[in-house]
């Protein structure tokens, strides 16, 4: 059958065609935003962490009575922590712990008398000598701290002078040149450390990662306590550790008393904080547009049915004129895949307009992908040709014999 | 009446696959219409619903010129001197409560339980009246005990400390002082911590003190505490520490709900009104209150309203829901034309046998009315599950840190709200069906009967 008589017989069953062409626009604009939302999350899973988040612990804990000397605690907790047999080690963290800013997020700057100087995001971790360990960072240029350069003590302990910092974080302050041997300044106070050493890249800061730079990570040999109520370690434990080890370490700390142990968590559950709200979001669209694609396809089945039905006598007649059955099937599918292609030109306009709408009402985007928005075009059409092919098929199977016996 | 229902009973069966394709389409529309719609509706619900309208959130916008109130739920809560100014103002009402936000370690005397952390309040005792605080244990304290060393606990803390036993004249630690227990209350109902404006669903009070007490034992103001500039250096040290030196700042932190009498609340809330415009005025002229905006009383249908607009994801997918539901009633109307289609040469025949139009309309409205009934039952039932899930991803969202069985009031089936969703769902479906209806009755007698 030509192609300007199945244009024919859309204009025909004029009902049937817009409906099917509603149902394939609304279909396109839900999914194919679900799509762009879902694989902007899907983008940010896939930031690889190279972080060995089953193996790294965090520990947060806040000490309320007064009394407490938090330096005996911190090194009474240390050692009950490293005797444990899953333990490899464990270090005081006093400042951000894994994925997780604690007190205020950081910064660091390149310059300490330009005003203007940009700052960066970093994740900042102040640890004892079993820090870098802890953090399974590997060094890549440099060396590790010496023992001397460590410094442990109240809020009111001078700073650490040293620090490492993470190859990323090199190249965006000193982009070619050596950082080795260069200074950097931390948050506001602008407090100098000289770069000893860089180590390999590791998701490893809260902020520093909706900051968009996931590798920005400072470690300084800083064990200062005191600055608040928080008690926080650090801990690596061996490959293969179970759960438990989360409430054997809980019920460790409550055995002192005088504090709350708010957090023991492996970090793959920090990381996994990280997208929990858009990550839902995009769960919940992406059942939507299960339940979208599954109504589209009933609701083809349905007209596509009917529309055969009143076709009934004109399919039997068209056999009995000789078309072969697939030549009726092939009408039948050609004739839905131009209404869905209709759709599909409706629904992309409609997907840009939602695509904005999301965005105005919820600041939510999912940038719109090329890619990603013909694979989805093609899945709706696709699922739209096999929905019309169920009923088609039984078209086929109209005897010209029952047409003919008919008239 | 009995034959119609026959016919229409066989109607449903004749074709029963496009039958099942009818109802399984309207179920998961229905489904994902109820699950939303029952989410944004129990979104802006309370158990202070029934009294929202008297009830008022009193604050005077001391703060610099260039503070800006960002939405309805940033407005300052009082000072201490302007919250003394409205106690002694001869204003009437049914009850007026001051209350601050606070946090502290609860702990066991016996050394039984591990402790914990509380979100609590510090209040006065007409608080427990304003929110409708129920009681499974003892009461609030008395008048007399305002200044005294006493707390009311909620059902958690009573579950976790004293294993869900009476605790009233116990004693238990707050930040290692003792204070005796003389209530035990259940907030399992409220759903939002609204005292404190923040309006949370993941916790509620766990503990209330008396104001002067909690003043006396230092208990830090955590909530919201905006102060002007000058003080702004100071205001760390006024949480923590300095209440004495609070009392004098320009620092609110005293939440102030004023709730009038039902009958005469136009008049008291213009009284009300009347005096924070002369007050303000008069302290304006004392170089206080620099804003056009110098008060504020908000009643809570508007706060619970307004978070309702914040409500922006569940809205989203109600929309869709709606969207969806559009599809299937489209759906619906070509399953039926397209079961009715076959059924052509049988409506003929009962009209040629005598069937009025009126009758073969009663036929098929009967048939789709007990398809929509199934549907709907089926899409009540599945609802249930649809929110089970939402409540899953909620928690999920939140990292499982909220308290569930908070989060769960806002994922539990409204059998009221259902009941009238589905009239209307019922209504829509009848109304989709009218057309294939229509074209039904509309065959004439023995049209179809020749071949």
């Amino acid at each position: 059958m030509s192609l300007k008589h199945i244009l024919k017989l859309i204009l025909k069953q004029k009902s049937i065609s817009i409906l099917i062409v509603f149902q394939v626009a609304i279909t396109l604009m839900i999914v194919s935003n679900s799509a762009f939302i879902s694989y902007a999350t899907l983008q940010n899973w896939l930031i690889p962490s190279n972080l060995e988040e089953k193996q790294i612990l965090n520990v947060v804990t806040h000490v309320y009575d007064e009394q407490v000397d938090k330096g005996q605690l911190i090194e009474r907790d240390l050692a009950a922590i490293r005797a444990l047999p899953e333990v490899v080690s464990a270090t005081y963290s006093g400042e951000e712990n894994v994925i997780d800013t604690r007190r205020s997020s950081n910064v660091v700057y390149s310059d300490n008398l330009d005003e203007n100087a940009k700052d960066h995001s970093i994740a900042l971790f102040g640890v004892d000598q079993q820090g870098v360990g802890s953090l399974m960072l590997n060094i890549s240029s440099g060396r590790n701290f010496y023992a001397n350069e460590f410094v442990t003590g109240d809020a009111e302990t001078t700073p650490a002078s040293v620090a490492l910092i993470s190859d990323d974080l090199a190249n965006t302050l000193f982009e070619e040149g050596s950082p080795l041997g260069q200074t950097v300044y931390l948050n506001g106070s602008k407090t100098p450390y000289q770069v000893v050493g860089t180590f390999e890249d590791k998701m490893l800061g809260e902020s520093a990662t909706y900051d968009q730079v996931w590798y920005h990570g400072m470690v300084i040999p800083e064990a200062i306590y005191g600055r608040n109520n928080e008690l926080n370690y650090i801990i690596r434990v061996a490959p293969n550790t179970s759960e438990k080890i989360l409430e054997t370490l809980e019920t460790l700390f409550y055995q002192e008393s005088g504090r709350i142990v708010s957090r023991v968590e492996f970090s793959a559950r920090a990381k996994k904080r990280l997208w929990d709200g858009r990550s839902s979001f995009a769960f919940v669209m992406f059942a939507i547009s299960a339940v979208a694609l599954l109504i589209t396809s009933l609701g083809i089945i349905a007209l596509v049915t009917f529309s055969v039905k009143m076709r009934h006598k004109n399919l039997g007649i068209l056999r009995a004129l000789g078309a072969s059955k697939s030549m009726v099937l092939k009408s039948l599918i050609v004739e839905n895949s131009l209404l869905a292609l209709v759709g599909l030109v409706l629904g992309f306009f409609l997907s840009l307009w939602l695509n904005m709408a999301l965005l105005q009402t919820l600041g939510v985007q999912g940038t719109p992908d090329i890619i990603v928005g013909i694979l989805v075009t093609l899945f709706v059409w696709l699922l739209t040709c096999f929905a019309a092919y169920l009923p088609a098929r039984k078209a086929t199977l109209i005897a010209p014999a029952q047409v003919t016996k008919a008239s | 009446m009995k034959d119609l229902f026959q016919l229409a009973i066989q109607g449903v069966k004749q074709k029963g696959k496009l039958t099942i394709l009818m109802i399984v389409n309207l179920v998961i529309g229905i489904t994902l219409l109820l699950t939303m719609s029952t989410m944004v509706k129990l979104g802006g619900n309370s158990v202070l619903t029934n009294k929202a309208a008297q009830m008022h959130h009193f604050s005077l916008n001391y703060m610099d010129s260039d503070f800006e109130i960002r939405n309805q739920f940033r407005y300052p809560p009082l000072t201490f001197q302007d919250a003394q100014a409205l106690k002694n103002a001869d204003l009437e009402y049914k009850h007026l409560s001051f209350n601050y936000d606070t946090r502290f370690i609860l702990e066991s005397e016996l050394d039984n339980a591990r402790p914990m952390i509380a979100t609590a309040s510090a209040s006065d005792i007409d608080y427990f009246s304003v929110f409708i605080v129920p009681f499974i244990y003892g009461a609030p304290w008395l008048d007399t005990q305002s200044d005294s060393d006493v707390i009311v606990i909620d059902k958690k803390v009573n579950d976790h400390f004293f294993s869900g036993e009476n605790s009233v004249g116990q004693f238990i630690k707050v930040d290692k002082q003792s204070l005796k227990i003389v209530g035990v209350m259940d907030l399992s109902q409220h759903n939002r911590r609204i005292s404190n404006m923040r309006f949370s669903n993941r916790y509620n009070d766990l503990a209330i003190v008396p104001m002067a007490t909690a003043e006396r034992m230092n208990l830090p103001r955590a909530g919201y505490m905006p102060c002007q500039t000058k003080e702004e250096t100071q205001r760390g040290e006024y949480r923590q520490h300095n209440i004495s030196a609070l009392k004098s700042a320009e620092c609110g932190y005293l939440h102030t709900w004023i709730e009038f009498d039902q009958q005469n609340h136009q008049q008291q809330l213009a009284a009300a009104t009347l005096w924070a415009r002369n007050y303000t005025q008069q302290q304006a002229n004392l170089g206080r209150f620099p804003h056009e905006e110098k008060y504020k009383l908000n009643d809570l249908q508007l706060l619970l309203n307004e978070f309702a607009q914040f409500m922006r994801w569940e809205k989203v997918y109600l929309q869709f829901s709606y969207l969806l539901f559009a599809i299937c009633l489209v759906n619906t109307v070509g399953i039926l034309l397209a079961k009715y289609q076959s059924k052509n040469k049988l409506v003929s025949l009962y009209r040629a046998l005598g069937a009025s139009r009126w009758y073969i309309v009663k036929i098929h409205l009967i048939e789709i009315s007990l398809i929509a009934f199934a549907a709907i039952i089926a899409g009540v039932l599945f609802a249930h599950l649809g929110l089970e899930l939402m409540f899953q991803v909620s928690m999920y969202q939140m990292d499982y840190s909220a308290d569930p069985s908070l989060v769960k009031l806002f994922f539990s089936m409204d059998y009221g709200f259902a009941f009238t969703s589905g009239a209307f769902i019922y209504a829509a479906i009848l109304i989709a069906g009218l057309y294939p209806v229509y074209r039904i009755s509309g065959i004439s007698p023995a049209s179809q009967l020749r071949g």
